[in-house]
Formats: structure tokens, C-alpha cells, sequence
């Protein structure tokens, strides 16, 4: 019989996760050490893990629970955004440590975890959260999975049994619904957390409560005031050592299913009736809902894909695409991707929305910009040379997080110029310290069982069907992706997708 | 790096002249050019001890509340109704070179100059900013001139653990009073790490089953005789936590509660070698005991950080406060 701790309060917020149990399948992976290790560090700095938790390495590699210690401080002192490593926080983590050596699909290292999780657990007041965190290839989620379950390691009667699975989710819709059916079969949808961590970045966090917590910018994120919307995922980096996964992937499965429709989700979704999962993500399905898969014509007259060429990227020489090391002679593999979508809502119809993202752009940044319409009658044209420019509404998401409305003012003189002025809000300037990682909030969110922030079963399956449509599309038009140097914003067909409509890009 | 704090520089030292302040400041600015950012938290005005060196406290807040710092530090030997003023900017600088700047005014009082303050805070605090005025060492419901700017002020945060126990059971009541301008107690927060370490014992299940035999709680903390504010706010919450009832005094350091089942000795007592918590139990089991050695160490400002962050009344720091105005002796 067990006793909850009278002294934990959960009304005191995120004060601390509850006691918890965390295995990461790929303990010996980069996610692990860049990642997870370093985010469980951090807040554990903060005072936010309960001391009573463990972290459990599975992994291939031979490793002693030592070893892995060490491993995991390593990777700790080279890419936590904190330093340098304290080391009383971090005995306080190692002391959790453990490591178990096994092979996914194999049934050896199961009755191992088991054993080790049934001692820690017995030890505690409450058994506290169990997760499983699959920081593996995904073919690998299948096999753990069903071992889970052999092993009575999870299922679906804990709902503090959790399972955090990383992205891709799928390959494409039919592969996503079984790896769904797969996971459902042992937990309970309520268990299953898939992490986008764009949606645990402040911005993103924070475009609701702007959205939703101020009175005066709701009103007008319409038709009646918007003109369209840009949000661009922009990456200075290539592929480096990633071409086994993303010669499969391409920017439509690595970005657009998640990244960039997870954030047009936020963007354009209705007002939840709570601020919890379900509702949050009731109102986001609704969003892809109300977009139209593409049918071939559609996909080539509003779809722009590309592929990068040798060129310069922030003044260094890089390679083409092509010449990736792993990328096939006379690959296809976009890199590059613009496409126009419409939201088929009351609030949204016709408005555009123009979204991009691809590999070797000429800076690494994401944001959102929202484009509202010139006023009906331009009182000011005939006394100023300066072009008219429409307010824009910027949410920055990396590198920095800001927040900023572009609006016309009357410079100084005697002269009438109109000239475009900027109100920034910065989470540095207002709120000094460096955001926490993405991760930190994710697993922490994952740790006290709220999954506002992560996908539910069908948003993964509507968004799938949106980009299968693309990729059938393409297929069937037998087209191949256009080319453009490294550095530039992809290629020049791009710029006619706002440009037919009298747009342009907004460079970020 | 967090931690990369670039100095503007500091003006020098002169008899209050609003005007002249001003201009030192822009002065500064000017001087580094492009590339500065103001900081725009809220306006903080930090009342510091007579020869205490604010300047880590500052900088290290800062870091947190980028924030236009009002620094206001009696001097006994300033001729009566004085102030002497400078302003200085301290910069941390981000990872893109861009430098969030922060600009803080100190103005050192001599007797009686008190009344000049109100006016000083009203002319300098940034307009709709919010505006905090943090007490450390003295009771902020003590000082006439914080009174006159009450209304004005969004937070007064007080801090039970540096004030007579008498000014402790004060602060608690004023913040215990969900209306008009809030009131927070540091020492809620300086507290944290001894309630996690506490809490954190009895996530295990041999040990949570022994909180229905607590039979003894001891609290060695602070070095005066009296009972130290702090020690009571910790009993607070154990009891608002752990629901003891019916106080009863048994010695001006001694308390008896009831909990279910049974009975709970309390008993403050000064912290000789280091500030220590023991639990005692009625099932012949092992004491507990905890020291101020084991304890997480934090920055000199992350307790006034979480302070400052907190949007809302606690309930979990209000129910302490009420528990410890129970425990309190009655005089």
C-alpha cells in the first residue's frame, strides 16, 4: 500500500517534477547527449526533478553504469546552455544513472529494465512517472514496443506510464496510422507523447497567450484585416552526416509535416474553451481539417521545391547537395520547399499563407510573419515618394525570440516621409536570462503528464495527408526539384508564389 | 554566457540634481553608441543597509530582470537630508554581441532625507513599467516614505528572515491579504531549497508512512536567541502542509500541535554551527536530520528572482504564513 507525499504540492507549479523512472532507448545516440542529457541537467539546476529520479541508458554500446556516467557528463559539459557543470547538481543526476547494454529488438536487455525499474520504483513512496523515451531510429519503435508490452514494462491500466516518441512519426499517412495502431495497442493515446520541440520554444508558447491574452491584436487576425501570412523555417547547415535519413525525408517529411504546420496550426487556430491538451488540440485539428490536400494541378501551380547547388553559406564555400557525402547520384530529394496554402474557415478563407523552409538558406531562422492590409484609401500617397508599406505583425522564433509590429510614422523635418518604424518586445530585454531549451519544457510537461504541447494521433495523421498529397503529386507529374546556389532563399520560382499576387517574401 | 556583464561605465558622485542624473545617463549611452538595448523588465527599487556593497546583488539581478534599478542606501554620514546620487549601466551581453542594458541610479540618504524619496521614485521609475520596491534588511512596512508610494508600486517584497520576529509576523499578515499592493516575503522563496530537500526524503515509501508517527520537530536556525523568522516560516509550512492543529505553547520556543493521531513537539533553537532541521518519531525508528550544508547553493539573486516572477498570490506560501502566525508567540 503506498502514500502519496503530503509534502509535494502540485499547486506549487512547475516547483518540481514528480518522482520518475526515465529510459531512453539511444542512450548512446546525439539526441541523448545533445539533447536530453543536457535538458534533464538543466532542470535539475533549477530544482525542478525530484531527487528521487532515475535515468536509465539502453543502448547497444558497452557501457558500464560508469561508463555511462561519464559519457553523460561529457556531453553535459560540452552542450548544456549552462556553464560550467556544477558538480553537486550533477552528482545529484548520476546518482540515478544506470545503464543497461541490450539490442532493441532483442528480448535480453528487457527482463534487465524490468528488474531495475521494479527496485527503483519499490523504493518510493509512489512509483512516480515511468518514461519511455525513443530517441532511436524510428524502425526501431516498432520492436521496443511490442518488447515493452512482452515484458509487462508498460501499458495501458498506468496512466504514469508514458512514452515520448521523437520525430519523424511515419514516413508517410499509411506508415504514421500503424505505427499509431502499433503504439495503441499497448498504451492508451492519453500515454503517448509525440514531441515537436518547435512547440516547446517560448515564441511558439507564447503566440497563444499573445494571441489570446490581449485584447486588441485577436480581433483583427482575420480576413478582414490580414493580408496573408509567412512563416519561413530557414537553415544555414546541410545535411552533414544525416543523408541516410533525409535522402528519404526531404524538406516535406523532415519539416513541413511538423514544423512548419504545427506553427500554422497555432497560428490560425480558434480560441480553446481551456487551456488544456485536449482542448488546445481539438482547435488545432479543426485548423487541418480546413486544408485541402493538393491535386497534382494545384500542387505544381502552388508548390515550389528545390535543391541546393554548390554556392557560399555565411562566407564559406559549401558543397551542392549532390555531392553530400551518402546522397545518390541523381538524387531527387527537395531540400528546399514554398508552398501557398488556404485555411477554409470563416475566419481564414482566402487569406494565403505562404510557408517555406530548406537546408543551406543564407542565415538559420524561423518566424512567423503576419502581413495586415493597407488601409482602403492611401491618404498620404500624394505627399510622399516613400512606398507605402503594410504593418506587419513578426514573431521571431530563432535565433532570438522577439516579438515585432512594423507601422508607418512621419519621419522628423519638413518634409511629409513616411517611413517604416518597428515596436520590438524581446524576451532578453523583458525577461533577461536565456529561454530554457525546448526540451527542458517538453520533458517536463511530459514528466507532469500535460500534453498540450505535443501531437495528438489525428493532427499527425491530417498533416500526413496533406503532404502525401504533395509528394503523390509530384510523383505523378514526373517533375523533378528546381536548382539553387547555397546561400540564396531557394529557387527564383519561389519568389513567384507571393510574387503572382503582388507579394514578396519578407527576408528574416 | 549568462554571466558576460559589460560595464557602461559610472558617472561621479554628486548632490541630487534630477536634471543632472538625467544627462549622466544619456551621457553613458551616447558613449557606447550602437548595438545597446534597454532593458525594460520593470523598475526596481532595491533599499540597501547602510556600508552594504549592493553592486552583486544588482548585477546578478539584472541578469534575470533586465531592469532599471533604483538603489537607495542610508549613509549616517551624510549631513541631514541629503542625497548624494550616481547613475552607472550594467550590460550583459548576448550570445549575438547585442548588449541589454541596465541602468541603475544610486542615491545615498542622510538622516531625514526620507521624504525626498516619494518624489525621486515617481520622477525616475519607467512609465508603464511595473514597479517593485525589495526591502532585505529592513521592514518595508517600517518606512514612511514606502507607504506614501504604495499605491503607486506593484510588488513591495519584504523579508521576514532579516527582521525582528515582531516585523516577521507583520509581513506575513500584510501578505496574507489577497487586496491592494501585494506583498511578498523573500525568505518564502530563501526558503526552497530546505522545503525541496525535505520533500524530496519522503518520496520514498519506508520513510512517507513515518509522517503519521512524527512525534518531534526541531529547527536550529539563525544565531539569535529568539526564534529566527525563517525557522517558524519552515514550521508554517510543514504544518499548513502536513494539517496540525491547535497550537499550544508550552515555553516562549516551544509548541504543541496535534496531528492526526497524535502529537508533535516543535522547537526553535539558534543555529550554532549551521542552521539544522531534525525530525523525531514515536515508532523507535532513526531520527531524520537535515543541515544548511546539504543544501543546493543558488546565485545571490535567484530566490528574489522567483519572487519577482510569481504573478499571483501562493497559496502554498500564504497557508505557511498563516500556520506560522499560529506558531507565533502571542506577544
Amino acid at each position: 500500500m503506498t502514500r502519496e507525499n503530503p509534502l509535494r504540492d502540485p499547486s506549487e507549479g512547475l516547483e518540481s517534477a514528480p518522482p520518475a523512472s526515465i529510459v531512453i532507448f539511444g542512450a548512446s545516440g546525439d539526441l541523448t547527449r545533445r539533447k536530453l542529457i543536457p535538458a534533464l541537467y538543466n532542470l535539475a539546476e533549477d530544482g525542478l526533478l525530484s531527487t528521487s529520479t532515475s535515468i536509465i541508458g539502453f543502448a547497444r554500446r558497452d557501457w558500464t553504469d560508469a561508463g555511462f556516467r561519464d559519457a553523460m557528463r561529457d556531453a553535459i559539459a560540452e552542450f548544456s546552455r549552462r556553464q560550467p557543470l556544477d558538480e553537486n547538481v550533477f552528482a545529484g543526476l548520476a546518482k540515478g544513472m544506470r545503464y543497461i547494454q541490450g539490442d532493441f529488438d532483442q528480448p535480453d536487455g528487457y527482463p534487465k529494465l524490468a528488474q531495475l525499474l521494479q527496485s527503483i520504483e519499490k523504493d518510493r513512496s509512489d512509483p512516480g512517472v515511468r518514461l519511455f523515451y525513443f530517441a532511436t531510429p524510428p524502425a526501431s519503435y516498432e520492436p521496443i514496443v511490442k518488447r515493452l508490452a512482452e515484458h509487462r514494462l508498460a501499458d495501458r491500466a498506468h496512466p504514469a506510464v508514458r512514452v515520448v516518441v521523437e520525430k519523424p512519426f511515419g514516413h508517410d499517412l499509411e506508415s504514421a496510422k500503424h505505427l499509431n495502431a502499433v503504439l495503441a495497442e499497448v498504451f492508451e493515446e492519453s500515454q503517448i507523447f509525440r514531441i515537436d520541440h518547435y512547440l516547446g520554444k517560448e515564441t511558439v508558447q507564447n503566440l497563444l497567450v499573445f494571441r489570446l491574452d490581449n485584447g486588441f491584436f485577436e480581433p483583427l487576425l482575420n480576413r478582414a484585416y490580414v493580408s496573408h501570412v509567412q512563416i519561413t523555417v530557414a537553415e544555414a547547415e546541410g545535411i552533414g552526416t544525416r543523408a541516410g535519413y533525409y535522402e528519404n525525408a526531404g524538406v516535406s517529411r523532415d519539416m513541413l509535416q511538423n514544423h512548419l504546420l504545427q506553427l500554422l496550426s497555432m497560428v490560425c487556430m480558434e480560441p480553446p474553451v481551456q487551456f488544456e491538451a485536449k482542448s488546445v488540440r481539438d482547435e488545432k485539428v479543426k485548423v487541418l481539417q480546413a486544408i485541402r490536400p493538393f491535386t497534382v494541378q494545384e500542387a505544381m501551380q502552388h508548390a515550389v521545391r528545390g535543391q541546393y547547388t554548390s554556392g557560399i553559406v555565411e562566407g564559406n564555400a559549401v558543397p551542392g547537395y549532390l555531392k553530400e557525402e551518402g546522397v545518390a547520384p541523381g538524387s531527387t530529394t527537395e531540400t528546399f520547399l514554398a508552398v501557398r496554402f488556404e485555411v477554409n474557415t470563416w475566419r481564414w478563407a482566402s487569406v494565403p499563407f505562404f510557408l517555406r523552409s530548406g537546408k543551406r538558406l543564407p542565415k538559420r531562422a524561423s518566424e512567423i510573419d503576419i502581413v495586415f492590409k493597407r488601409p482602403p484609401y492611401e491618404l498620404f500617397r500624394q505627399r510622399t515618394a516613400s512606398r507605402p508599406a503594410p504593418n506587419v505583425l513578426r514573431l521571431r522564433i530563432q535565433p532570438e525570440e522577439r516579438i515585432s509590429l512594423s507601422f508607418e510614422a512621419k519621419a522628423p523635418g519638413q518634409a511629409f516621409h513616411i517611413e517604416e518604424v518597428r515596436m520590438d518586445f524581446s524576451y532578453t530585454t523583458s525577461f533577461g536570462r536565456e529561454s530554457p531549451e525546448a526540451y527542458e519544457r517538453l520533458l517536463l510537461d511530459a514528466l507532469h503528464g500535460d500534453s498540450t504541447l505535443f501531437s495528438r494521433e489525428d493532427e499527425v495523421r491530417l498533416s500526413w495527408r496533406i503532404v502525401d498529397s504533395l509528394i503523390q503529386a509530384w510523383a505523378e507529374a514526373g517533375t523533378k526539384p528546381s536548382l539553387y546556389p547555397a546561400g540564396t532563399w531557394g529557387p527564383p520560382e519561389a519568389d513567384q508564389l507571393p510574387g503572382r499576387e503582388g507579394r514578396r517574401w519578407i527576408a528574416p | 554566457m549568462d554571466r558576460a556583464l559589460v560595464s557602461l561605465g559610472q558617472t561621479k558622485p554628486h548632490p541630487l540634481d534630477l536634471q543632472q542624473l538625467r544627462s549622466d545617463l544619456s551621457a553613458l549611452w551616447r558613449e557606447e553608441g550602437k548595438g545597446v538595448l534597454r532593458a525594460c523588465h520593470a523598475t526596481l527599487v532595491l533599499v540597501v543597509s547602510p556600508g552594504e556593497d549592493p553592486d552583486p546583488l544588482i548585477e546578478d539581478l539584472v541578469l534575470t530582470h533586465p531592469s532599471r534599478v533604483l538603489c537607495i542606501q542610508p549613509d549616517p554620514k551624510l549631513p541631514p537630508r541629503d542625497i548624494v546620487s550616481w547613475a552607472s549601466c550594467c550590460c550583459m551581453k548576448r550570445s549575438s554581441g547585442m548588449l541589454v542594458c541596465s541602468e541603475t541610479l544610486r542615491f545615498v540618504t542622510g538622516e531625514g532625507a526620507d521624504e525626498r524619496l516619494p518624489s525621486i521614485v515617481r520622477s525616475l521609475a519607467v512609465g508603464g513599467l511595473p514597479l517593485v520596491v525589495i526591502c532585505r534588511e529592513t521592514s518595508p512596512l517600517h518606512l514612511s516614505w514606502i507607504d506614501a508610494i504604495r499605491e503607486e508600486a506593484d510588488m513591495i517584497v519584504g523579508r521576514s528572515g532579516g527582521l525582528e520576529l515582531g516585523e516577521a509576523l507583520e509581513l506575513w499578515r500584510e501578505s496574507t491579504q489577497a487586496r491592494g499592493t501585494r506583498v511578498e516575503d523573500l525568505t518564502w522563496d530563501e526558503l526552497r531549497p530546505w522545503r525541496s530537500v525535505i520533500q524530496s526524503r519522503f518520496d520514498r515509501a519506508r520513510d512517507v508512512s513515518r509522517l503519521s508517527a512524527l512525534s518531534e520537530v526541531t529547527l536550529e536556525m539563525g544565531q539569535r536567541s529568539s526564534i529566527a523568522p525563517a525557522a517558524l516560516l519552515l514550521a508554517g509550512w510543514l504544518g499548513s502542509r502536513l494539517q496540525w492543529t491547535r497550537p499550544e505553547r508550552l515555553a516562549p520556543n516551544r509548541v504543541r500541535v496535534k496531528r492526526s493521531g497524535g502529537e508533535i513537539l516543535i522547537e526553535f533553537q539558534p543555529g550554532l554551527v549551521a542552521d539544522t532541521v531534525r525530525f523525531g518519531f514515536e515508532d523507535g525508528g532513526e531520527p531524520m536530520r537535515w543541515t544548511s550544508k546539504e543544501l543546493r547553493t543558488e546565485s545571490p539573486s535567484g530566490p528574489l528572482s522567483r519572487t519577482l516572477h510569481r504573478h499571483a498570490f501562493n497559496p502554498v506560501a500564504v497557508g505557511a504564513q498563516k500556520m506560522a502566525l499560529e506558531l507565533a508567540p502571542k506577544s
